[in-house]
Order: structure tokens, then sequence, then C-alpha cells
């Protein structure tokens, strides 16, 4: 079958694989994508983008009918009506928790890319050192400077708002004009950095929401709706539809194919190579192959360890990448759902106007510098400052005509955030298929079992305290901490389960994303990570993604692949 | 057999050309609520949650509870996202109104004045206050929709009014009369400005 011959297979369509697909074909290959879910197009399928809560049967909210078939998306915001349809149905794509783990997907073209919350940061230089400074885990294989050229590469393309800040526990970037604090935000800012000598600061958040338009990605700049989970019309917010897919599709030299399973690689043990994928057709029941010289395996952290899992399982029984012992190990999330808010004060006669997809951050301070503490590594906050709408308290107010005139004015001013911590790679936080367990196309499901360790809850206590204190000291009223319970995976930043590394024994993929026992196979979504570092991931998914692309076209084009 | 959608595919693929879209979409619009036959609640009830809701929030100068149709929106709620109890406990809250108005009015709920009403619903939002004090953390209070689902308010402990008003005022600011008249709502702000006077009367927004 000729036709199913292709230069590159990337397959998945979020993040990561739209940045494959936009690159491979940009250096001249033929790009097969292959998407497990349904297609999207770009602008004419969000169909729910210019709706309300009053256009939506229950007002937005999640029924019971959609409960019962969702029971893991229920646990969180993503069942809701707005998004009804767009993140992967529970019931269809069954796993098993040993312990409780939120895995909230979307099977579509574009992926997470349409889901994502779209703050963008960069790894610092000591993220890539701490685990050999830390004795922890293995060191990564390469180094902030490494990819540094490549950040700067794809936050020009993807076009990240934000700020210049000189900071070293959050290195700046190439930026748009950030998305500004508010009138409070400033004032605070000013007050925790004059409070910590400089040591803390609230920053804007970095976001990839166009705040200058892009005409010839035909990208208009954000208009301040905050609906972009529901797909922009506008294409303000970098996803695989409003900004990779078009510059590929822009070269001829792609092909999307959506509805296609990848079921496993096609190893050749003879060449030590992968020769193509096996596919199943979710429409017709069929099984394809497609053969290329390169894959980019981009399914999404969990999906592509489950590929790689279910391949080579002729000479390897725990899959292509098992022989370092640490395939499906160290899974990682981000930790959240810990923090402070309180009231501000005064300011009655501000208020905003304009919905901000995003409000301030900030960096990590925590273990840098002088800064020392019972546990190792850190995490950043991300909060806004607004003021109260109708849904704040009234009970005093009683019913009738007062209630009405009241909560139609907006209420004082509030102020709250969350940290994010770093979760340690951790051997025995771990994925594996399940053999026994098959879903409706007759494959194996994977058994999650994962938790959060003694580093991440002692550090949760800092994250409270240090959220209450900042505010505290930054003159806030009636601060309140809190630590509603964490479930791993609820940060939607699954990491880990095929790192990368400088020795095949420890480590699935070596310094360029390459299996170390299939070359021409390239992992470069969230699987790769060696460690999580404690800021939102995916830019670091995209120059990773485009470093490899790039490295893999020029050992094409010498023949050593 | 390649069925038509799989030849297509053959054909797209086969020429090179790229297959985007199709007949089944990501985003979906979410089903409608269960029509008011299908539900314990009757036309008669529709009328009389109505009427409640106008009592806690009336029609001024702008639309109130009644306009902003509260009743159906606290059916399809109480029908669809309801647990069995809270259903339960909240079908029997309808009865315990009634009653009340009866025994404190001496008529029919529907038979009061407007003034009435609100005499009625003003003495059940204090007994529920009341009820509920020391139960509820005030200053956590919110029926906003992104923590409403957490508030455990439908169910005991808490007072049998309390439903009805969080349901009143959630469905009011979500309706497009109390978003967009009552409220100011602007669906394409185009730009954002962190630093705009504020005078006391101004509107809030309905979207944050």
């Amino acid at each position: 079958m000729a036709k199913n011959e292709y230069d590159a297979i990337v397959i998945g369509s979020g993040i990561s694989g739209g940045w494959a697909a936009k690159e491979l074909t940009e250096k001249g290959l033929k790009v097969l994508m292959l998407e497990r879910g349904k297609p999207v197009e770009h602008v004419k399928d969000y169909i729910n983008a210019n709706k309300e809560a009053w256009d939506h049967p229950h007002r937005g909210m999640a029924t019971n009918a959609m409960k019962a078939q969702n029971p893991v998306l229920a646990r969180d915001w993503p069942l809701n009506e707005a998004q009804y349809g767009i993140w992967a149905n529970d019931s269809e794509s069954p796993y098993i928790e040993r312990k409780p783990f939120n895995w909230f997907r979307s099977h579509n073209v574009g992926g997470r890319s349409l889901l994502w919350g779209r703050q963008s940061y960069r790894l610092n230089r000591r993220d890539f050192t701490a685990n050999a400074e830390d004795g922890i885990a293995i060191d990564w294989p390469i180094r902030y400077e490494d990819l540094a050229p490549w950040y700067e590469y794809v936050e020009t393309f993807a076009g990240i708002a934000g700020s210049v800040e000189g900071l070293d526990s959050l290195p700046d970037g190439a930026y748009l004009p950030p998305m500004p604090l508010n009138v409070v935000e400033r004032d605070v800012a000013d007050r925790v950095r004059k409070a910590f000598n400089g040591q803390r600061r609230l920053i804007p958040s970095r976001v990839a929401n166009l705040t200058e338009g892009r005409p010839e990605q035909g990208r208009a700049p954000c208009q301040l709706r905050n609906k972009c989970g529901l797909g922009c019309p506008f294409g303000a917010y970098f996803s695989t539809q409003s900004a990779t897919l078009p510059a590929a599709m822009k070269t001829g030299r792609l092909t999307v194919r959506p509805w296609s399973i990848v079921t496993r690689l096609l190893y050749d043990r003879d060449r030590k190579r992968v020769r193509g994928v096996e596919v199943l057709d979710a429409e017709s029941n069929l099984t394809y192959e497609f053969s290329s010289r390169v894959v980019f395996l981009n399914a999404s952290t969990l999906n592509s360890t489950w590929v790689l899992m279910n391949s080579a399982t002729e000479v390897w029984e725990g899959g292509l990448g098992s022989s370092s012992g640490e395939l499906g190990h160290n899974l990682m999330d981000h930790h959240f759902h810990v923090g402070a808010n309180g009231e501000v004060e005064g300011y009655l006669d501000k208020y905003t106007y304009g919905r901000r997809p995003c409000g301030f951050y900030i960096p990590r301070f925590a273990n840098w510098g002088e800064d020392r503490r019972d546990f190792v590594r850190g995490y950043g906050y991300q909060g806004d400052a607004a003021r109260d709408g109708w849904g704040r308290s009234v009970a005093e107010l009683g019913v009738g005509v007062g209630l009405k005139a009241a909560l139609t004015e907006p209420g004082q001013w509030r102020i709250g955030m969350t940290g994010f911590g770093e979760t340690l790679p951790d051997h025995h936080n771990h994925i594996k298929l399940e053999r026994g367990e098959l879903d409706k196309w007759g494959l194996p499901v994977l058994a999650i079992d994962a938790q959060l360790g003694d580093n991440e809850l002692r550090m949760r206590k800092a994250m409270r305290a240090d959220a209450e204190e900042i505010l505290d000291r930054a003159g806030v009223a009636n601060v309140r901490g809190f630590d509603d319970e964490f479930t791993l995976g609820a940060a939607i930043h699954e990491m880990g389960t095929a790192r990368m590394g400088r020795d095949p024994k420890s480590s699935v993929l070596n310094g360029h994303n390459q299996v170390w026992d299939a070359p021409n196979v390239f992992v470069t979504d969230g699987a790769c990570m060696t460690s999580g570092g404690c800021v939102n991931p995916s830019l670091t998914y995209m120059a990773l993604t485009a470093r490899a692309a790039d490295y893999a076209v020029a050992q094409l084009k010498r023949g050593d692949l | 057999m390649m069925n038509r959608r799989e030849l297509l595919r053959a054909i797209c693929i086969a020429s090179g050309a790229s297959l985007i879209g199709g007949e089944v979409l990501a985003f979906q619009s979410a089903p409608p609520a269960t029509a008011i036959e299908d539900t314990p609640f009757s036309a008669g009830d529709q009328t009389f949650l109505d009427e409640v809701g106008e009592a806690i929030i009336p029609a001024t100068e702008t639309p109130g509870a009644r306009d902003a149709a509260v009743g159906a929106f606290m059916i399809a709620i109480v029908s669809d996202c309801y647990s069995p109890e809270e259903r339960s406990r909240f079908l029997a809250g309808m009865g315990e109104i009634r009653r009340r108005a009866r025994v404190e009015k001496g008529q029919d709920f529907m038979q009061l004045s407007t003034a009435g009403r609100g005499a009625l619903i003003a003495m059940l939002d204090a007994e529920a206050r009341d009820h509920n004090a020391g139960l509820i953390d005030y200053s956590q209070e919110s029926i906003g929709p992104g923590r409403w689902q957490g508030l455990p308010a439908p169910s005991e402990p808490w007072h049998y009014f309390t439903p009805f008003k969080q349901l009143t005022l959630l469905g009011f600011f979500t309706s497009k009369a109390g978003a967009t008249e009552a409220l100011r709502y602007v669906a394409v702000p185009g730009r954002y400005d962190g630093d705009v006077p504020y005078q006391k009367g101004d509107r809030a927004w309905a979207t944050s």
C-alpha cells in the first residue's frame, strides 16, 4: 500500500502534536497526523463559543445524567453544559484507579489545546539541575541553555502575553504586551514587593492569548470575553486549530486522519527502528498500517506511554522502552487547591471593564536564594482580585427590593490565589497495562497507581501558610487559608512515565526525546518530563517538540535515522 | 467492505487531501431539560415558584424573577440536577410554604396580595437565617454558578426555604433578563481596563 507511506507520522493532535506537524511539514516532510477522536474545524465547530448561561438548559450546570455518564469529570469543573461533548466520555474511556487519579482527556483534533489554561512559563535553570542536586530520580540530559532558544522560537510563534521581570526563578521570554494587572492587584503587587524586599513578586500572568493581532496567522487579538475553553472564534488563544494546524496545512504536506486509534508501533527488531504504526479505525473497526521513517508520539502523557507499552511486546514483554525499567513510572502532576483569599478594603470607586482570561502570578520563592525549607523544590501562585458579584454572602439582606438593589451593584474587592506545587518523580507512582481489562475496542486499559508523597504534603502546609502571609503583609483583611482535598491528575498536568535521561538503563528517552531502543521514535509530550518544575508545562512541551523536530530532520537528512 | 465514509476518507488520503470536519460534533449542545410533564411538577407549581421567586427578587424598574421565568428554571434544576433526596425535600418545602401561607395569612399563597406574599417570604427567610446560623459560615456562602454545586443547602440540615432563595438568585442573575437588564452585560468587551471609575448605583457586570 504505497498510499500509506509518509516521511513522518505524528500521533496526537494536541499542543505537542500540532507543533510536531508544523515543524516537520515546514521542513519539507510529508506528514500523517493521527487523532483518535473526532474532527474539530476551527471556528465553525465552536458551537457554544457565543453562548451565555441562559443559552444552556441548566445554565451550564451538569445534570445527573451527565454525572452518571462521567463520574470522573464530575469531580471537577470539566463537567458542564458549555463544554458538553468536548471532554472524553468517562463511560467510553475506562481506566483503573488503584488510588484516586483524575484523568481528564479530550479525544478530538486539537486535543486539550482547545481546553488548556494557557498559562505559559519557562522552566528555570535550576529546574534542569534539581534532580542531580537533590539526589532525586535522575538528572535531566539537557540544560536550560539547550531549551532557551526553542522557548523563544515557540513563544514568538504562539504569541505569549507577559511582562519582562528579570527574575532568576522565572526566566523572561519573548512576549507580547502583558494582560495588565487591575488597580487592586497593582497596589497589592507594590506592597508585596516592599514587604518582602523584592524576594516575592506579584506579576501579570503569562498567557497564550494574543494582545496584538497576528494577521499573517489569521488571528485577532483577545476580545476579553473569557470564554477560551469553548474554542475562540477570533483565534486569539494558541491552539492546534488556531496556530499550528493552519501553518502545517499551508505546506500542502499534511494529512490529518481523525478517528484513528494507534494500537501499536510496528517494531523492526533487525533495524532497531519502528517502521510504522497500526491504526484501529474508530468508525469502521478496521485495522490499517501506515509506514514512515520517523514517528512523533504526542498522544498525551499517559496515552503515549500506553502506545509504547503495547508496542514491540514480542521483544520486550513490557513494551518499547521498558528495557529501562522506568516505562510507566515517575508519574507526576502539579498539586494545587491550596492557598488563601481575603478582602481588600477600599477601592469602592474603582471597577474593571472586560473579562481577562487570566490574573496574576507569584513566581517561586521557596527554596530559592536564602529561602530554605523542610522540603525540596517549590511552588508558584495563580490568582486574581475582583469585586464580588451577585453570588456573595447576602443572608443579612433578606428578600425583596433591598436585596435586589444590593446585588445588582458590585460588592467589595476580594483577592485570592492557589499554589501550584512541584511533585517529585517517584518510581512508585506508576501506570500499568491491565491486559485482562479491555475497553470497547478490545484494547487493554491503564491502571493508575500514584499519590502525593511526604515532600508534597509538607510543601502544602507551606503553600497555605505563605499565601496567608503574603496577603496579610500586603494589608489584605480577613485572610483565610484553605487546603481543599487534592486528587492527583486534577491539575491536568500529567507528566513523566517515559522520562528523558542520559542512560538507557534508567531512562526511556535520550536528550533529543528519542526512544533509546528505537531512535526514530520521538516522544515530546508530557511523558518525557524528567522532573516537573512548578510551572504549567505546555510551553516546555512546545519547545521540546520544536527542538526534537529540528534534530529529527537533520538526522534524516544525514541518513542517521 | 468500505462504507461511504471509509471510501471518502480513502479518497482524501489517496489524494493527499486532509479530512477535517465531519458529521459528529465535538462541542455539542447539551440535552434539553426534562419537559415539565415528565417531572413531579405541575404547571400550577411553576406559577407558584415564579411567585415565590418574585417575592425574593421583585420587578422594579428592571425585570424581576417572574420575568426571568425562575419557576421553570427551578423545575429544571430540581428535576435534572438535584439528588432524589434533595428533590423530595424541595417538594416537601413547596408544601410547607403553601401550608404556612394558610396558617399565617389564612389564604392560599396564590390568593395573597403581592405585599402578603412578600411578608410571608420575608418571614420564612428570617426563619431560615436563624435556623442556618451556626450551620453555615456566611462568609463562605456563595450561590454563584462556579461554587453553587458544592453548596449543601438543598439537603439537611439546612432550612427547607434556603434552596428556594438560592435557586431564585441563581436563576434570576443567570437569566437573559436578569443579566442584561438588571445587571450589565457586554458580549464582546474587546479590551481590558483594570482601573475604571465606579459610582454608587452603577450596575455590576453579569459575567466574569
